[in-house]
């Protein structure tokens, strides 16, 4: 069997499951759930008076995706090594290297419907009732194509994670955990590197009284080496996220989309090479 | 009762993720205090105990989550809890094992939150509020605890799929999810402005009523909701401001009476295939 073809039936049987994959269609429904309610917080603050702009709650699916994502890769591809499929998949002739990139083609496109699952409600409804972005739509666009690419990488380190361990519980516990670790590392990241270098002077009142308080160095300023340490882990997959949001407002550097595809063909490397030799058993 | 307890405590020892959350939880607690507290020293900063310590008390839901996936997990996929009623268990008393099992391994986890905090004390000293102080809000903290041991052990024991994992631990975050979404919304204040910055410098105003600062019995039914999410109480110990201390121990008894007799209610009725 040839290596294109090989892929082209295991696509065709994976997405075949996907379809009727119950948990893929919860992760679908939780997103669009999530986009209502985010879509209503919206509408409800504008009709109060604050400025909520849509693209601010357009832009949230990329903090709820690596969660949700997690939670679906793990029950997908660890149903492979539950129900048998993995080892039928190679006792009739598909290379282990056809079946891994099979599975990593189907999370990254199922990463990619559950993100829609979001952004569906948002934009059909958002724009009528919120009044449109504010973002020209290149930079709209550009975010998307960012946060998909995100998504992407981290599916293929929760794949890279359920195709080398059988036991889905576990897997299931690691993805989640990893998910979470990686968001709050995010959020400690763009704290630390908001931080700014110098305190601007200030005026307080005491006892009735303006006073002026002096420019200073800030000594929550994080600089030199930690710094550039700081700001290499805050491209990481799961971390991006943050950064996403904090820079969605201007122009998403490049070097986001670049550090996701390097963490995919990364994660996709050492998975094949690990599960060419793993014991299926 | 005592032996399936005794059979329970046996395997929690050997357990790989009872031990993995212990040990998460002693060493990030120990750390992060560390740090936090390095940070505030080497910045000058007049700090208290108080305002790191109970930092972790929000994140402790996860890791009981966690362990209770993978215990109650294993009663299924192991076939234990058949195992267990064919020797002529109840099911009532399999049930509140595994609930007092949980438990158990809860308050183990937020004793080495309590453990691990402590590296402070040698940097800021011990609590600013006294060991009244910590014995109260260390209370709150187990109400939760407590009250999620209760929610997760539903869940655990009435999902038997292969899924059961991934939702126990999904509704931590669930839960988290809708405590802070409350707690946004009580944290509003009441009346904004008072301060306007010109280019003349700052000048003070008249505030003005919050619009969406929620008053009256609105107010009252979010508080309570607050109270009745553990991980909203999480959230008020963690801010050291816990509203009504009472009431957020008489939710965590609602809670945790409400979930195992609904529990119990229902894995008598359950199919264990």
């Amino acid at each position: 069997m040839s290596a294109k073809l090989s892929i082209n039936l295991l696509l065709r049987a994976n997405f075949y499951r996907l379809w009727r994959s119950a948990s893929f269609w919860a992760a679908v429904s939780t997103m669009f759930g999530v986009g209502i309610f985010e879509l209503a917080v919206g509408v409800h603050a504008q009709r109060q008076g604050t400025p909520v702009p849509l693209d601010n709650r357009y832009m949230l699916f990329v903090l709820m995706s690596g969660v949700v994502l997690s939670a679906f890769c793990s029950l997908f591809v660890g149903a492979e090594y539950s129900d048998g499929a993995i080892r039928n998949k190679i006792a009739v002739g598909h290379s282990r290297a056809a079946v891994y990139l099979a599975n990593l083609v189907t999370c990254s496109a199922a990463g990619v419907l559950i993100c829609l699952g979001y952004i569906l409600p948002m934009t059909a409804a958002g724009i009528p009732l919120m009044g449109g972005f504010t973002l020209p739509p290149a930079s709209v666009l550009w975010f998307t194509l960012c946060a998909f690419l995100m998504t992407a990488a981290l599916c293929a380190i929760f794949t890279m994670l359920a195709l080398l361990n059988q036991n889905k519980a576990v897997v299931a516990v690691v993805c989640i955990s990893l998910a979470y670790f990686l968001l709050f590392l995010g959020i400690y990241f763009n704290s630390r590197l908001t931080e700014q270098a110098v305190i601007p002077a200030r005026e307080y009142i005491e006892n009735g009284q303006i006073l002026v308080r002096e420019a200073m160095p800030n000594p929550a300023y994080v600089q030199g080496f930690k710094r550039k340490i700081f700001e290499a882990l805050y491209v990481l997959p799961g971390c991006q996220a943050v950064h996403l949001l904090a820079t969605a407002t201007a122009v998403c550097p490049i070097r986001l989309p670049l550090a996701s595809l390097g963490a995919a063909a990364v994660s996709t490397a050492l998975g094949l090479a690990l599960f060419r030799r793993k014991d299926l058993k | 009762m005592t032996n399936l307890l005794r059979a329970n405590f046996f395997r929690m020892r050997r357990d790989h993720m009872f031990w993995t959350c212990f040990g998460t939880v002693l060493v990030c607690s120990a750390v992060f205090v560390f740090f936090w507290c390095r940070e505030d020293v080497q910045r000058g900063f007049q700090v208290k105990l108080e305002q790191h310590y109970f930092n972790m008390a929000m994140s402790l839901g996860f890791f009981i989550a966690m362990f209770a996936a993978m215990f109650l997990n294993a009663e299924y996929s192991d076939g234990t809890i058949r195992n267990k009623l064919t020797v002529g268990c109840i099911r009532r008393e399999v049930y509140l094992a595994n609930f007092l099992t949980v438990l158990t391994a809860s308050l183990f986890f937020t004793a080495a939150w309590l453990i691990g905090g402590c590296v402070g004390i040698p940097m800021v000293g011990p609590w600013g509020f006294g060991l009244g102080g910590l014995a109260f809000h260390v209370l709150i903290v187990v109400g939760s605890t407590v009250a999620f041991a209760a929610i997760f052990t539903f869940l655990g024991m009435l999902l038997s799929r292969r899924t059961a994992t991934v939702t126990v631990v999904l509704s931590w975050f669930a839960l988290l999810l809708a405590a802070s979404t409350v707690e946004n919304t009580l944290s509003e204040p009441e009346f904004v402005g008072g301060i306007l910055m010109t280019v003349d410098g700052m000048q003070a105003i008249n505030p003005e009523p919050n619009p969406r600062y929620v008053s009256g019995a609105l107010r009252t039914f979010y508080e309570v909701v607050r109270d009745i999410i553990p991980a909203g109480q999480a959230i008020q110990v963690q801010n050291l401001a816990v509203l009504s201390p009472l009431r957020a121990l008489l939710c965590d008894l609602g809670v945790t009476a409400v979930f195992t007799l609904g529990g119990l209610a229902l894995f008598e009725r359950k199919d264990l295939k």
